[in-house]
């Protein structure tokens, strides 16, 4: 399902228009984002959680050239699925 | 450990970002991510512009997070970038590891100095002391006065009584037929009268009676330590500094002796005009009528 299909049938699903479908979608990418940089993580029960993993600054070195870098820290988001929604995909 | 909001939350803050009443956002919020898992169920894949893709792959959810979602989480750390590290570079980190590590090892003396040195309360130790001695007098083995020192450990008491328990492990993991004696010598501490205090040796003998007044040594010793250290690792400037002072002494010793032997060398000129003046002209007059 792409990302069109899916704002079609959350708008029906909800009864909004599209464009305000995508506008509500957009804000609330951008809320999970925000609570990831502030290290906070999400659970959305029967769905999954979204976690925050920060990974601090670490030196690493190229297997061929030898040259060392200092990477610096980031953030990875990372989606782990709920206990329902797992036994939903068992069953199917 | 990350705090962890639930999606009441989502559904306030959403409601607040986009002039929503929370039934409204609580609507959207369930069907957005009901949809998601419906079709991850039907072992569909979900591609969704912010968020990221969802897949199923041997009954696991994969999830990918979009570029903007990623940028978005990183934020705190945009303005950092990779930084190659060259030669001197590792010397650098190295020798500021090294100064860091010897810090740290300063730092660690200093608070075993000071655990060591810690005043025990008499009245508050005789419990604790009982409760060394009992289990020794008992039953010799070396676990149960651990585990008494353990029950001192959690009672906060000071460490002269786990010195004591050490000295106890000791006795006895070397003769088992020895316990009388070591409960005497536990004993004895008591009636000794406190020996003198000297935190700068640990020596394993500590007795429980210590120490008058042990925080201003610790202080002074601590002080010590840390003029020690300002002393092995003084700074290149400082070192500078004192050249220059050398040699502006040296340069100024230099200009004294060139000047005073200047003097001296025109003073005695003078001297010696004074003493021995050259024949003027009136000597020259008076010898011309002899002609």
């Amino acid at each position: 399902m792409d990302n069109r299909s899916f704002n079609a049938l959350l708008a029906k699903a909800t009864g909004n228009d599209v464009r305000q479908t995508t506008r509500l979608s957009k804000a609330l990418t951008q809320i999970i984002g925000k609570n990831m940089a502030e290290g906070i993580n999400i659970a959305v029960p029967g769905f999954g959680e979204f976690r925050s993993v920060k990974e601090n600054e670490h030196i690493v070195t190229d297997p061929k050239s030898g040259e060392r870098t200092l990477l610096p820290p980031s953030i990875t988001v990372r989606f782990k699925a709920g206990s329902r929604l797992r036994k939903n995909i068992a069953k199917s | 450990m990350n705090d962890i909001i639930t999606i009441d939350n989502l559904i306030a803050r959403l409601a607040i970002a986009e002039n929503l009443s929370e039934n409204d956002s609580k609507i959207f919020i369930t069907e957005y991510f009901g949809l998601i898992s419906h079709a991850l169920a039907r072992k569909e894949s979900v591609i969704i512009k912010g968020l990221g893709t969802f897949s199923v792959e041997n009954d696991e959810v994969i999830f990918v997070p979009d570029e903007t979602l990623a940028a978005t989480a990183n934020e705190p750390f945009e303005m950092f970038s990779p930084i190659r590290i060259e030669d001197g570079m590792e010397d650098l980190i190295a020798e500021s590891a090294e100064k860091e590590i010897d810090k740290q090892n300063l730092i660690e003396e200093n608070t075993v100095t000071a655990s060591i040195a810690v005043p025990p309360i008499e009245d508050e130790k005789n419990p604790a002391e009982e409760q060394v001695m009992e289990p020794v007098k008992t039953s010799p083995d070396s676990q149960e006065a651990e585990s008494s020192a353990d029950s001192d450990a959690e009672l906060g008491t000071a460490t002269a009584s786990d010195v004591i328990v050490e000295e106890v492990v000791e006795a006895t993991s070397g003769k088992g037929s020895d316990t009388p004696q070591i409960s005497d010598e536990i004993a004895e501490p008591q009636k000794k009268t406190p020996p003198p205090f000297r935190p700068s040796v640990f020596q394993g003998n500590v007795s429980l009676q210590q120490t008058p007044q042990p925080s201003q040594e610790v202080k002074s010793q601590s002080e010590n330590l840390i003029e020690y250290y300002d002393d092995k690792y003084e700074p290149e400037h400082a070192v500078m500094r004192r050249s220059t002072a050398i040699i502006c002494i040296i340069v100024a010793v230099i200009v004294s002796l060139i000047i005073g032997i200047a003097a001296g060398y025109l003073g005695h000129k003078k001297i010696s005009n004074i003493l021995a003046p050259t024949p003027t002209t009136e000597v020259a007059q008076s010898t011309e009528p002899t002609e």
